[in-house]
Formats: C-alpha cells, structure tokens, sequence
C-alpha cells in the first residue's frame, strides 16, 4: 500500500494516482507493510518493524543494492597505532593549553563532553576553524575519500498534509539546519554517500549489522518434549504459580509472633522452672509422705524380696547419659536392694555408652559396701553390638555373646559369679533398663519370647505408655516410669533414700505446667475477646 | 548403564534379604548373611565420611577466622582428644574420664535444657484452639494431676483415672499409629525394593 | 497343591513368618496396580494436610526471598528399622533441593547419621546439575552432627546461628531433640514444620511445630509433594488399612462370641 503523500490515503501498489485525492504518488514516501501495517521509507526493500518483503508493484524495479545503508565497520586500529595516537594528542593537548588555544578536550558547541574526548581514530587535534558542528554538506565535501561531486543544493521539502502539510519549516515550524530532500527514484544517491554518510565523524558507534540486515526467525522445529523437559516444565510451573490450598479460605494463619511466646514471657517460665528444680533445696523431700508407690514398683520389690541369696540377676543398662539424670535414682535403687539381698548381679548394656553408666552405679555401690566385690557378686560383660542379631545369640549360650568380662578381661568360667551360666534359662530375673521403646520391643521379642523368663521394665516416662501393652499382656511383669519410679521404690523397698527430695521438684513441676495451661487460656481468651 | 546399574544392584540385594528372611535355604541364608555384614561394614565407613565431612565443614570455617572460630576449634580438639584416648590408649583411664567428667555431664545439661522447652511448647500446645485441643488440655490436665506425689488427696479416683487412659485411649492410639508406621514402612520399603523410588541413584 | 503347601512349609518353617509372606503377597498386586495407575495420571483424592501445603509455600517463599530453608533430616539410618523414616526425609529433602537449585538460592541440610549425609549430598549435587549451576553445589551445605541425638539438636543449632534461615523442615526420625531443636531456633526463623513417625517425638514435635506432620503422614511425604508415582503406594496403604480394621472388627467379633 502505497501513502499518499498529499493526503495520506492508503492506496494499493501499482496505481498511479491517489484514490482519494487524485494526486500523483509519483513521489510517494512512505509505503505500508503488508505484514504489521507499519509505515516504511519508500527506499525500504524489508519492512523495519517486522521485516517481511515489501511488495512491489509490478514493474516496478526494486531499488539498486548501492543505495543500500552498508553497515559501519570501523577500520582496524593496532595497540601501537592507537598508544601513539594518544601520545600525539596528548603533546597536542599540552601545546595548546601553553598557548592558549581552545583546548580540544573541552566540549564543544553541540558536542557533549564524551565526544571532546578524542578516540583512536582522531589523527590531529581539531582547530578552532574546524570545531563548529559539521554539517553534512560541510562533511560530505571534506570526506578525505571523496573524489565525487557534491550533492545538488537541497530543497525544502513537502511535508504531507498528515503532518500539517506545506513545506517544512513554513508556518513557524523551525526549520532544521539540514533540509533533505525527497529521494528521487530516478537519481540514486552517490556511492559515498550511499556507502558511509557519518563518515570522517569521530567517535560514533559503528551500526549494528542487523539493523541493516534482515532478520528472519529460525524454522520452527516442533518436538515432543522428553521426560526431564516435561518434568523440569511442571517444576517451574509449581515454582512460578503458586497452587491453592483445597480450603483456601478456611485457613487463618496467624503471623507467628501471635502464636509464639514473647521473649518477656519466655524468660519468666524459664526462672519459674529454675526455681522447681533448685525448691529441694529449700524443702528436703517434704512431698515425699504423699507418695503412695504403684502397682509395678510392688511386684519388683516383691519379687526381688523372694529371690533366694545367691540367684542369678541379669540387668541391661540401654540407656543414654540423656537420660541418665532420671534413670540412674531408680537404678542405683534397685542395684542396691539387689546387693542387700545377696542377689548375684550380671551386667551387659546393648548401647555402648551404658557399660559405663553402669560402672559408675556399682562404684557407688562398692563405696558404700566394701564387702560387695567384682567377680564374686557381680560382672560386667560389657556392650553387645548388633542389636536383634546380638540379643538372638544370647538365646544360644552365654558365651557366644560375651567371652570375657569388661573390666578384668578374664574368662566368664573363672569369676565366681558367672560360672555356671550357660544360657539365659539360668537366669532367674530380667531387668532392662532403657530410655527407647524400640529396646524393650527387641528384648521381648528376641528374649522374653524364646526364654520365657520373668521380665522387667523400668524406663523413663516418655517411654512408658508406649510399653502398656506388653505390660497387659503379661510379657512384663513390672512396667517402671523412672520420673516418679525412683521415689517410689526406695519407699517400697526401703532402700537407702537419695531420690526422695526430688520428689518436691517433679511437684513443683507438674504443679507449673498446670498453671501454664490455665494460664495460656485465660490469655488466648482475652486476646480472642479485643480480637473480636 | 551408570543410572541402570545402581538400580539393578539395589533390587538384587534387597530381594535376596527379602528372601532370606522368610526363606530358609543353606544358599539364601549365608549370601544373605554376608550382605547383612556388608550393610554394617558400609555404615561404618559412613560414620568415617560423616566425620571427614565434620571436620571438613568446621576446618573450613575455622580458616575462613569466623567469628564463632573459637567452638569450633574446641570441637576439634575434643573429637582429636577422644580418638586418642579411646584408640591409642585403650587400656588408661583417659576415656573413663573424659566419660565421666565431660561427656556425662554434658548431655545430662542438654536433657536437662528439655524441661524449660517443655514448658515453653506446653504453652503453645494446651491452647484450645479447637474440639481436639480441649480433649488434649483435659486429658493433660487429668494425667498432670494424677503424677502429683498427694493426687490421692486430691481424689482417690485420679490415679484410676490415669490408668485408665494410659490403658484404653493411648494406648489405642499408639497401636495405630504403630499400624500405620508399619503399613507405611513397608509400602516405601517395596517403593525402594522394586525401584519405583531410588533416593541413592543420580538421575 | 498340598505338594505346594508342603513345599512352602519346608522353606518358610515359621508360622509367623508364614503370615508375613502372607500379608506381603497380598500387599505387592494391589501396590503395582496402584503405582501402574499413578504412572498413567489417574487422579487421586487426597485430603489437604496443612503441613505439606505450607512446606511448598515455604519453599516458593525461600525462592523468592532468598532466604534459605533448613531441612532437618533426623536420626533415622538407612539399614535399620528407621529406614523407611530416613527415606522420606531424604524425599522431603530432594523437593526443597530441586526448586531452590533450580533458581540457584541456598539451602542447609542437617543430619545426625552418616548413611543419610551421603545420600543428601547425592541428591542436592544432582539439582544443583541438572538446575545448571554445577559450580554452586557445595558438600558443606549438608552437615553431620552426630550421632548423639541431642548433640545434633545442639549443632543444627549452632548452624542456624550465623545467618537468617525462613523456616526449619524437620522431618525424619526425631525424639527429643526435635522439640530441642525447634525450641532453640524458634526466634531465628519464620516457620516451622515437621513431624517424626516415632512415637516418644511425635507429640513433642506436635507440640513444638507450627504445622506438624503425625505419624504416618510422613510416609506420605513424597505423593503430597512431588512425586505422583508415591500416589499409587498412599492407596494401596489405605487399602490394608481398611483390610486391617475389618480384621480386627472380625477378631472382637468372633472372640466375643467365643468362637476364638
């Protein structure tokens, strides 16, 4: 389509006179593509927004290759040419601040302070009669290169009547300083002019090739995706939209700092815990006449009350020195109801840390009662490693678990309390003492199963009603929480009293925890009261 | 080959055991026993990369002068010292008494730190959110009342009352979850067994 | 078919194992034609759990922002019967990766068993490659603290120290150290999330998490978050759930009547 250059009518390629006006298009300027729309110079072979062929009408002969803008490429300078390039005009630089001259590093008029700082391609400083802004006539007639005549003189042109019509620069429009004239399709434009028009201009940057050239997107290749692409497409589709909730608008999250506790807050349970704890102190076991011991704590001692002098015991110390602080009363308690009784103690741990657990409750022991000796009341076998594997040989012999004895390393046969032990069935009671669920499940199924020999639990008091089934079911016959176990046994047992005082702290404990959950209410209510 | 042949390996191994626990056959046990013995083997040489790693992460922190370089420097010289003891002097009381003096009595002051966590979790958990907290807060505060060394002065009845809910409703509860932990377990066991899922294969 | 029956006895000599393979070989049909189902894109109905959904919020919130997520990865060890456990740690663990690598931001990971550190490091080296920012893996952004359980607790707390973290993930086989750790490091992230499977941690950590994830909803880790083939073993472990009740509704009922 062809834009009528004295109305601005689109009129279809190849008509000779404007549809609506009549008037030659003869010197028309702008053509339309008919790809996007967009308005084009009549020289333009591809259109400049979306670079399809513009249509020529028929006959028409496309415009010469030379009038073509070829791309500026700057000429190739060396590292030595260009050093020396910038020492020269530096000399020239210092020659004419001494005398006096316009200082060519100095912006110029029309020129911004960039373009004063000469490039590598400025070979001589510029003198006064030179610094003026270049015209392009002025240009074009010093190109160096030139040896052509000089463009005609340009005539105002005729601006269309779309942009208000009449020659440019009539009708107080500001005439530029350069007044181009419309190309005529007959004369082609010079070959230097066509080739650099901007040449001997210092430095510009050079045109990009592909504004000059066409640019055509690559042939669509469609392609099934393959798994990762899928996946890695799904990935940043989860990434990027974020998926609703299936009740959406059921959710209040509430910003954390209203669900937490407030640091003020935090730091007054945390002395109120404190004092629980060091209140023994003050109280020596006061809450200790309250106690009234459990059904379980009765039937060990009980049971540990009818074993003959000389019975054979096998205790298991599978517990962490994390838990040692409540296990280690309810053990050194009943350790020392075993040892008044005469009762030969065995000792192994499956946890290796609890052999040494169990060295430093026998050396209270010893300290206490010089006549209770290793080897002859009790032993330490040491860790067994392997877990279900370690427990299972233990089924077989004795001695296929342990060969020697932890602290002396003598074989089991030479120390007293140990001969004569040849499998568990020789064993008269079981007692495991353990801070994990998982532990006593393994020693029932691998060994109270097989053996069928009386067991016993004691444990700490997270761990407790997890074992409440096998306690229903017969497979031990003492289930021990260590928290309150302790207190309880030495009262039973009337064994020596070192855990009694503690029984003031769980109190106090217990009793905070309490008013922690009134008062955590009476806050939420509150809050949900000035809320609402 | 390199993602097919981690796989292959996996599923040949962890069907033989599969087998060998149900199974008994002189072949199946012994080859079964012997990859047992491999998984233990492998787990130590883990423990060897985990503390190569250990000490890598802090030796690297440590070069890098940041600012908490000094703990860092003590978590060394303790894991250096305890080797030493345990490996080189077996038989002295050295590891007793780094037992005794320093590892006891630190991980005692950490469990002990759990009883001010409780109380600060308590907190957030005995509020009465909804139908199922207020069963939780009364059942807390039942079973709180009972561990109470006078709860029989407060009722007779609450030591009873704990019994009973240790007996029936938790113990109810733990059984399923255990049920479920179960079916659970051997579902992501079977995921692994025939490949459906492969955390160990780089693909 | 008694040459069969004779056969099995002689290779499977304990009843109990007998009732094992039993309930295996019940299990395994229903888990491949349900995981086949899942393959082929068959929906599944899934009732929303708060925690997986705000542990994918979370983790677009870390992408957005920056700031990284710690993944606690617990004490489970591959090998034994916390397995399983360490297995959907380590599935949880591959979600957080592969989106945070894919926008090349920084995660940590903690773990107190060796056998999990490496299969970590596997994974986050694998996204941090097929994210395209190989240079970015670093095997110090998993860390070992362990095996004493609170003594992890008491590291990963030390590592959430140095900089802001958005939120602690912990999901894997926890005790107490879960409550430990979440306490600790409650003023030093924005969230919380987790659940443990064992017993002894799960109410601590239901106590201590702002979403928490109970018992057996960690086995479901995976199907809620990223990978649709754990959909079908989700059903198939509905379905022996239901086998389960029945069965124990069939043994009250006949016990009861004293038939058994």
């Amino acid at each position: 389509m062809i834009v009528c250059p004295a109305c601005g009518h689109r009129t279809p390629e190849g008509a000779e006179l404007c549809e609506a006006c009549g008037r030659s298009l003869a010197n028309f300027v702008y053509r339309v593509c008919p790809s996007c729309g967009a308005l084009n110079s009549a020289q333009h072979v591809f259109c400049h927004r979306c670079f399809a062929e513009l249509t020529l009408a028929e006959g028409e002969e496309p415009i010469p290759e030379s009038t073509f803008v070829r791309p500026y490429t700057p000429p190739i300078v060396t590292l030595e040419e260009e050093v020396t390039t910038q020492a020269v005009h530096r000399e020239a630089k210092a020659q004419a601040s001494e005398t006096g001259a316009l200082p060519t590093s100095e912006a110029l008029p029309g020129q911004t302070p960039s373009e004063a700082e000469l490039g590598p391609r400025a070979a001589a400083p510029i003198s006064e009669e030179q610094a003026v802004a270049p015209s392009m006539e002025g240009e074009m007639g010093e190109t160096p290169a030139s040896t052509e005549e000089a463009l005609p003189p340009l005539e105002a042109a005729e601006s269309p009547e779309v942009l208000g019509g009449g020659p440019v620069g009539a009708a107080g429009v500001e005439t530029p300083a350069v007044q181009v004239a419309p190309p005529d399709e007959t004369q082609a434009l010079t070959p230097e002019a066509a080739a650099n028009p901007l040449e001997g201009l210092d430095d510009l940057l050079p045109f990009e090739p592909a504004v000059t050239l066409p640019h055509r997107p690559s042939q669509h290749v469609s392609a099934a995706p393959s798994t990762t692409e899928d996946y890695e497409a799904e990935l940043f589709q989860q990434v990027a939209v974020e998926r609703a909730p299936l009740q959406e608008g059921a959710q209040v999250v509430l910003p954390r700092t209203a669900q937490g506790l407030p640091q003020i807050g935090r730091t007054i349970l945390y002395i109120l815990v404190l004092l629980a704890g060091v209140l023994p102190l003050f109280t020596w076991g006061q809450m200790s006449s309250f106690v009234q011991p459990r059904e379980s704590v009765l039937a060990l001692v009980r049971t540990i009350e009818e074993l003959p002098s000389g019975a054979e015991v096998l205790l298991s110390f599978d517990y962490s020195p994390t838990y040692a602080g409540e296990l280690d009363p309810l053990a050194l308690a009943v350790v020392r109801h075993l040892a008044r009784r005469s009762v030969r103690m065995v000792v192994m741990s499956t946890k290796p840390e609890g052999i040494g657990l169990a060295e430093a409750i026998y050396r209270t022991i010893t300290e206490e009662s010089p006549d209770y000796r290793y080897g002859e009341h009790y032993v330490l076998l040491g860790y067994l490693p392997g877990q279900e594997a370690g427990l299972r040989s233990l089924n077989t012999a004795l001695g296929d678990a342990f060969k020697i004895d932890y602290l002396q390393k003598r074989p089991l046969g030479e120390l007293s309390a140990t001969s004569g032990l040849a499998t568990l069935k020789d064993f008269d009671q079981i007692i495991v003492l353990s801070d994990d669920s998982l532990t006593v499940q393994r020693w029932v199924e691998q060994v109270q199963a097989q053996s069928d020999i009386p067991f016993h639990a004691l444990v700490t008091s997270a761990v407790e009603p997890l074992l409440v089934p096998y306690q229903r079911s017969g497979q031990l016959l003492s289930l021990i929480p260590a928290a309150s176990g302790a207190v309880e046994y030495e009262l039973a047992g009337s064994v020596k009293p070192s855990a009694l005082f503690r029984s003031d702290a769980y109190a106090a404990f217990f009793v905070l925890l309490l008013v922690v959950a009134l008062v955590t209410n009476a806050l939420y209510a509150r809050r949900g009261k000035r809320g609402s | 080959m390199r993602r097919f042949l981690p796989i292959a390996v996996a599923i040949i191994c962890g069907l033989w055991v599969l087998a060998d626990f149900f199974v008994s056959h002189p072949l199946i046990d012994s080859v079964g026993a012997k990859l047992l013995e491999g998984v233990m083997i492998l787990a130590a040489f883990a423990l060897f990369a985990g503390i190569l790693n250990l000490l890598g992460f802090h030796a690297r922190r440590i070069s890098k002068d940041q600012k908490d370089w000094g703990y860092r420097l003590v978590l060394m010289v303790a894991l250096g010292g305890t080797l030493i003891a345990g490996i080189v002097l077996p038989g002295s009381g050295a590891l007793s008494w780094i037992f005794g003096y320093m590892y006891y009595p630190l991980q005692s002051t950490m469990a002990a730190l759990l009883a001010f966590f409780v109380v600060s979790a308590a907190y957030r958990a005995f509020r009465l959110r909804n139908g199922e907290a207020l069963i939780m807060l009364i059942t807390s505060l039942v079973v709180l009342l009972a561990q109470l060394p006078f709860s029989n002065r407060i009722s007779p009845y609450l030591p009873l009352l704990r019994k009973w809910i240790l007996d029936v409703p938790v113990t109810a509860g733990t059984r399923g979850i255990i049920l479920g932990t179960a079916l659970g377990t051997i579902t992501t066991s079977l995921r692994i067994l025939l490949a459906v899922d492969h955390p160990y294969a780089q693909d | 078919m008694d040459a069969v029956l004779q056969l099995l006895v002689k290779l499977v000599p304990n009843s109990v194992d007998l009732a094992a393979l039993g309930m295996l070989v019940l299990f395994l049909p229903l888990f491949i034609f349900f995981t086949m189902q899942a393959k082929s894109g068959k929906r599944f109905a899934l009732r929303e759990i708060p925690a997986f959904t705000r542990i994918r919020r979370l983790v677009s919130q870390s992408v957005e922002s920056g700031q990284p997520i710690h993944v606690g990865l617990g004490s489970g060890r591959l090998g034994s019967e916390s397995t399983a456990e360490a297995a959907m740690s380590l599935t949880v663990f591959d979600y957080v990766a592969r989106h945070v690598a894919a926008c090349d931001q920084d995660i940590l990971g903690t773990t107190a068993e060796p056998t999990i550190l490496a299969s970590a490091q596997g994974i986050l080296c694998t996204a941090r490659k097929k994210a395209g920012f190989p240079e970015s893996y670093a095997p110090t952004d998993l860390a070992f603290y362990g095996p004493e359980a609170l003594a992890y607790a008491a590291g990963a707390a030390g590592a959430l120290h140095g900089r802001p973290h958005l939120a602690n993930i912990l999901v894997g086989r926890f005790g107490s150290e879960g409550l430990w750790l979440a306490e600790a490091t409650s003023s030093r992230v924005s969230a919380q999330v987790g659940g443990t499977s064992a017993a002894e941690g799960a109410a601590l950590l239901w106590a201590s998490m702002d979403e928490a994830i109970v018992g057996e909803e960690v086995y479901a880790a995976g199907a809620y978050l990223h990978r649709p083939s754990h959909l079908g073993s989700l059903a198939t472990q509905d379905i022996m759930r239901i086998v389960a009740i029945l069965a124990i509704l069939v043994g009250i009922a006949m016990t009861s009547l004293g038939y058994w």
